[in-house]
């Protein structure tokens, strides 16, 4: 095995890794996020995946210049080991209320759609258990686990065939409807579906071939934006403006429209299914919050892993009033924005580093 | 040693959870699950609330419930006290709802409970009844299995029905918040002992304001883009002595259409394309001659060239549109569209009709 080695992850692992931390749970509500641009807003996945790519260019930069480092080790080598630290620890507190931000989103679905006469507290144990399983066998166990939930969800897009044909492809024109705040609105909400790429920071010193992690981090990118427009375009042509403002998960209603001869409520079936793609962002995440940890301590021990674990279950049992936890969640989004832009200024500083090495030397 | 704690936990995680009083569910016996919804107006604020159930066999027919409320969760709480089990949505398959409670135009907030409530699938049926929702689910029908069965097997998509527009929740709320879009729904009456699909009842925004009969719910449905009619008769010739009969099966149909993309001056162009088979035909008419044969072909094209015209001029009449057809001039529109900018195009404008119709076979004999 290669539980030794430190550079385990081939170009599938990264493709699927990226691609799986960043549809979650943002998939399930995007065109209701989006629709302050009505119908217009079906080809804002594209704009998207542009910017995601365009972001990805700078990120890659830095850690190519770091080749064994993480984004944590990072941190402290450029911003100073105490400034870095801190900053290391808002970037945790940021995973952990990230992850008990999807889950809890997650788990209030499955009680509406699923489960409505039980409390949410034991698939809570058990949605813990797989996560722990998986995040246990380290990068390579999650993104092994992140190409099987592709192929376990993937095939979930032929769903979309029902609502296609019932919907009236005329709601994609007029293309350019809207003004400039809805524009901004839409973008900044949607944004919110796009972000796990980020997680490269993390894991590119464990990538086998780092030279060709850009063009595979990008596939992974753009295959996200594939369903992301698929499911954006075929909402558009399904509901009216009224139900994409109303609708909170538009996706359950695309696949009520599903009829088989065999099977009733695919809704119900597809959005337990949705457990896959929720546990490949969540174990990505939760393994990235663990290293941070791990370099906060300066070591490697299992049990970081179970203590950031803990740390979210309390978190989602906090019985938080529901205005704060909305006010939370969407302060979230702020720190993710910073996040992604973080690598310019990183750049900055290796480049103002660099420059007095050399005027040392 | 670390196998076997994880065994056993991973076995009482298992075996236990089953004792776990929380988790049991209702057993099938236990819970009435309701399949059809009747809805009867009685005033501004109270409605009269029917559930059907269906019953094993062995048990009878179809049990009813019915209790008087003010919203479709009162009453339900309210039958669950005369129930003997449990009540339960989730095999919900139709709503019947009387003209009346349908013209008092709140339809909308029973849909949009329906349509909010997650247990509930989206293909439950929205259909608007002639007399007492109640009357036709208590009502008696001798040979058939019950109110429940006939009333599936009645809406089911049938090519002799296809006049029927199918209206599950999804498409009665998409019809009602689209501006350029009114509602229809399938119009059920009560026929002594039987139940009949007698046209297509009509909404302009909330309220339903008529019945089409079920030729006119066919051609809205050529002109929603339907693809596969059911067999339509055709008198081609009032008179007497000239009259000819004709029984078409639209076979295929295709509708295009065209607008001049001004809101002020509304011109829309509206091309059919039919092909059909001839099932029968009565009259003077050589089928096996060509002139006839192209006689007889444009004598079929113009009579659907009148019922075209005139569907449209009594939908501008009433002010309503379940075509959409002001989405020919929405998608060339800047800036939001209203239910007053399709009131403006659809009263202004002018159709031009152009049909093409194709007759593919006679049969097999001349």
């Amino acid at each position: 095995m290669d539980n030794n080695k430190l550079k385990k992850l081939n170009g599938y692992h990264v493709v699927f890794l990226v691609q799986n931390s960043m549809i979650g749970l943002g998939l399930l509500s995007l065109p209701q996020q989006m629709s302050s641009m009505g119908y217009s807003q079906w080809w804002l996945p594209i704009m998207f995946g542009v910017i995601a790519n365009l972001s990805l260019i700078p990120m890659i930069w830095i850690v190519k210049r770091y080749p064994k480092d993480n984004i944590f080790t990072i941190n402290e080598k450029l911003v100073g080991k105490w400034l870095g630290k801190l900053l290391n620890i808002v970037l945790i507190l940021y995973l952990i209320l990230f992850i008990s931000s999807i889950l809890e989103g997650y788990l209030d679905l499955i009680q509406i759609v699923a489960l409505p006469d039980r409390t949410i507290i034991t698939p809570l144990v058990f949605f813990f258990s797989v996560l722990l399983y998986v995040v246990h066998g380290g990068i390579k166990s999650i993104a092994r686990f992140c190409i099987i939930s592709f192929f376990l969800t993937g095939w979930m897009a032929l769903f979309l065939y029902w609502p296609i044909s019932h919907g009236d492809i005329s709601h994609l024109i007029p293309v350019s409807n809207f003004t400039w705040k809805e524009f901004l609105t839409a973008s900044r909400n949607g944004y919110y579906s796009m972000v796990g790429y980020e997680l490269i920071l993390v894991f590119f010193p464990y990538i086998i071939n780092q030279q060709k992690a850009f063009r595979q981090a990008s596939i992974g990118v753009w295959i996200t934006v594939f369903f992301y427009l698929a499911v954006t375009i075929v909402s558009v042509m399904y509901f009216s403006e009224w139900q994409m403002t109303e609708v909170l998960y538009p996706i359950l209603k695309l696949f009520q429209e599903v009829e088989l001869s065999f099977a009733e409520r695919i809704d119900v079936m597809g959005i337990s299914l949705w457990v896959m793609l929720l546990l490949s962002t969540s174990a990505a995440y939760l393994w990235a919050s663990k290293k941070g940890m791990d370099s906060l301590r300066a070591n490697n021990k299992t049990y970081h892993m179970y203590i950031m674990a803990i740390l979210i279950f309390i978190f989602i049992n906090i019985p938080f009033s529901k205005e704060f936890q909305e006010m939370l969640y969407d302060r979230v989004f702020y720190v993710k924005f910073a996040i992604i832009l973080w690598p310019n200024i990183l750049i900055l500083l290796h480049l103002i580093r660099s420059g007095r090495k050399r005027a040392k030397s | 040693m670390r196998r076997f704690v994880f065994l056993t936990v991973f076995l009482c995680l298992v075996f236990v959870s089953g004792c776990s009083g929380e988790l049991k569910p209702s057993s099938v016996e236990d819970v009435a699950l309701v399949n059809v919804l009747g809805i009867d107006y009685i005033d501004d604020n109270r409605m009269q609330l029917t559930l059907a159930v269906p019953q094993p066999s062995v048990v009878g027919p179809t049990q009813t419930y019915s209790t008087e409320s003010s919203l479709i969760k009162e009453g339900i709480v309210a039958i669950s006290s005369q129930a003997d089990k449990e009540i339960k949505l989730n095999g919900l398959r139709i709503v019947l709802i009387d003209e009346e409670f349908a013209q008092s135009g709140k339809l909308w907030d029973v849909v949009e409970h329906l349509y909010r409530n997650p247990v509930i699938g989206g293909k439950v049926l929205i259909v608007v009844v002639k007399e007492s929702a109640k009357d036709m689910l208590e009502q008696e029908y001798p040979g058939k299995a019950g109110i429940v069965t006939y009333l599936n097997d009645l809406l089911k998509p049938k090519p002799h029905n296809m006049f029927n527009p199918y209206t599950s929740i999804h498409d009665f709320i998409y019809t009602q918040t689209n501006p350029v879009m009114d509602t229809v729904t399938p119009y059920l009456e009560l026929k002594e002992e039987k139940v009949e699909i007698t046209g297509v009842a009509l909404f302009k925004e909330k309220r339903a304001i008529g019945v089409l009969n079920r030729e006119q719910g066919q051609l809205i449905k050529i002109l929603q883009g339907a693809k596969r009619l059911p067999a339509t008769t055709i008198t081609v010739n009032e008179e007497i002595q000239t009259r000819e009969q004709v029984v078409v099966d639209f076979v295929d149909s295709d509708v295009h259409f065209k607008s001049n993309k001004d809101i002020n001056n509304p011109v829309l162009d509206i091309t059919l394309k039919l092909k059909g088979t001839l099932y029968e035909y009565q009259g003077d008419k050589d089928l096996s001659n060509s002139d006839d044969f192209a006689q007889l072909e444009k004598e079929i094209r113009d009579f659907m060239h009148s019922e075209v015209t005139a569907l449209l001029a009594d939908l501008k009449e009433k002010n309503t549109d379940p075509v959409g057809l002001s989405e020919n001039f929405r998608k060339y529109h800047h800036g939001r569209w209203s239910e007053e900018l399709t009131d403006k195009v659809t009263q202004n404008a002018e159709y031009r009709v152009h049909v093409k119709m194709q007759v593919l076979a006679t049969g097999t004999i001349r």
